[in-house]
Parts: structure tokens; C-alpha cells; sequence
């Protein structure tokens, strides 16, 4: 006897089901498969959400002949929070890279504290995200960050230290 | 005056790189022995602050097993004759990353295969952190 035999025959049973005891396994059963498939669409849309879009990237791989040099998002935290912190009134809180999920292009979400009252926001982020591109360049030889996008997390009244 | 010649054979043999074949015997070379050697050529080159890694983790680790700091860095690939290597780096801030990792892999390359015999098939630097000189003196 085959285990499709057994599950049609246990179906059989139950969907014949008379006897009281019977009938309400048979509808705890049905309602477990309909619970367990309502979930299962769930998580697989969960996954789905979560899975899409953008993700947080690790670093960026430079292949050459001897073999490959990959820099860490650390490495790379560690360039923009030093040019940004080489600028007055800013300190660099934290840097993320992002990577996309379709095109595989990478971004940079770059975390502020600003000082200072008169300071101009749009004008000193521009200056940053220009500074830290020719930095990555410059130090990193590659021009792989397609855009940096700065958040301004908070303004203090004195310069940040 | 002996002719007799070893050879460095093909092959992992428990970590370790067996050599036999020849009439004077053997010739293991056990990764470890390649880890410290990256370890020593990476760490000579100008740019490279140390071998990446937390000292804590590493000091830990060093009591209980019997790897040495750093060399948990280090990754050795043993394939036959060939020998894939990578390391983890932390460099010094400011320095033009792609050139400073470009010599490591070279040093590394020529350093292995010369102390060695082996053919190194690639080096692949991970650059983990960039330190500067603030970092060293908190340290």
C-alpha cells in the first residue's frame, strides 16, 4: 500500500466522517491545513518584502591578477568618518553601505551630527558628499558609489567633538 | 656531495603540505608555516597598520587553542602545488588602499613561492579597517 493510498483513504474517512468525535477531528484537521497554509503565504510574502529593494552591503571586491583586494564597509566607514570629521561643524555618526539588490549598484548612507547656529546644512553636505567621493576615489582608486545620501541625525549648538 | 633531490609533492595531508617521493624522505610544510610568513611580509610593507582582528578575541583565543595572534586572519588553501591565500588587513588612514594592497599581494607572492617552493595562485587582501595615528596611541 502506497502513502498516497493511505492519505486518500484517511481523506475518505474523514470527508464521510459521521460520528461526532470523527467529525470534529476532521474539522480541527482542515482548519490546521488552512492555518498552515494561510502562514505559509505570509512568510513567503515576508520573505518576499525583505528580500527586496536594497540590502546592506559588506564591502566591494577589485579583481587584478594577483588574485583580489576587498575593502570592508569598515574600511570604508573609516575614510568617510575621516573626511568628515575633518570638516568643521560636522562629525560623522555612522556610514552605511548600501547595496542594490537589482543593478548591484552600491550607496552611501552617511549618519551627521552638525554644530554651530549660522551653519548652512545643504551647503556643508554638498561639500561633503563631494569630499568623500574624491576620497574614495583617490584613496580606494575605484568609482563605485553611485550617490551618498546624508542624514542629519542632530544639531548640537557647539561644535561636535 | 649528495645529488639527491626533494620534491615538493601534491597534496594536504592533515593541514599539511606532505612531500615524498624523493630518496631522502619527506618534506611537510604546514600551513601555518605560510600564514606566518604572510603575516611577517604583510606586516613589513608600508601601509599596513597590523593583521585585522580584535586582541581580545585573538588573546583569548591564543590561551585556548593553539593558533597564533593573527593567524586567525589568515586563511591558507592548500590545492596540490598551489596555494590560495587570504588575509585580513587593517592599513593606515591615508594611504592609497589599492596600491598598498597591490604590493602586499606581490611580497606575499614572491616571498611564499621563494621560502616555499609553492605556486601561489592567488592573494586575496581584505581590507578591514583603516587606522591612523590617533588610533595607535589610544591603543
Amino acid at each position: 500500500m502506497t502513502i498516497e493510498n493511505l492519505i486518500s483513504q484517511l481523506f475518505d474517512i474523514l470527508l464521510s466522517a459521521k460520528d461526532i468525535e470523527l467529525q470534529n477531528f476532521k474539522h480541527g484537521f482542515f482548519a490546521g491545513v488552512i492555518t498552515f497554509a494561510i502562514l505559509a503565504i505570509i512568510l513567503r510574502l515576508i520573505i518576499f518584502l525583505f528580500s527586496s529593494g536594497n540590502k546592506k552591503s559588506r564591502g566591494f571586491k577589485i579583481s587584478n591578477e594577483s588574485g583580489s583586494i576587498i575593502i570592508s564597509a569598515q574600511a570604508l566607514s573609516d575614510l568617510v568618518k575621516g573626511v568628515g570629521n575633518s570638516i568643521k561643524n560636522v562629525e560623522v555618526s555612522k556610514v552605511k553601505l548600501i547595496e542594490s539588490e537589482n543593478d548591484k549598484n552600491l550607496f552611501l548612507e552617511v549618519h551627521l551630527v552638525m554644530g554651530g547656529a549660522d551653519t548652512k546644512f545643504g551647503e556643508l553636505s554638498a561639500i561633503l558628499q563631494q569630499k568623500i567621493l574624491d576620497s574614495i576615489k583617490d584613496k580606494f582608486g575605484v568609482d563605485c558609489i553611485k550617490s551618498i545620501s546624508v542624514f542629519i541625525d542632530k544639531i548640537v549648538d557647539s561644535k561636535p567633538v | 656531495m649528495l645529488d639527491r633531490k626533494n620534491k615538493i609533492q601534491t597534496g594536504n595531508m592533515g593541514g599539511a603540505l606532505k612531500s615524498d617521493g624523493s630518496e631522502m624522505g619527506q618534506i611537510r610544510i604546514h600551513e601555518n608555516v605560510i600564514a606566518s610568513i604572510v603575516r611577517k611580509t604583510a606586516c613589513s610593507i608600508n601601509g599596513v597598520k597590523r593583521i585585522a582582528g580584535s586582541h581580545f578575541v585573538d588573546n583569548i583565543a591564543e590561551i585556548i587553542g593553539s593558533r597564533k595572534i593573527g593567524d586567525r586572519a589568515i586563511s591558507v588553501n592548500l590545492d596540490g602545488n598551489n596555494v590560495s591565500i587570504e588575509v585580513k588587513l587593517n592599513l593606515t588612514y591615508g594611504s592609497h588602499i589599492p596600491t598598498v594592497a597591490s604590493q602586499v599581494q606581490s611580497s606575499i607572492t614572491s616571498e611564499v613561492e621563494n621560502i616555499t617552493g609553492l605556486n601561489v595562485k592567488s592573494v586575496t587582501v581584505i581590507v578591514q579597517e583603516l587606522e591612523d595615528s590617533e588610533q595607535e596611541k589610544e591603543e
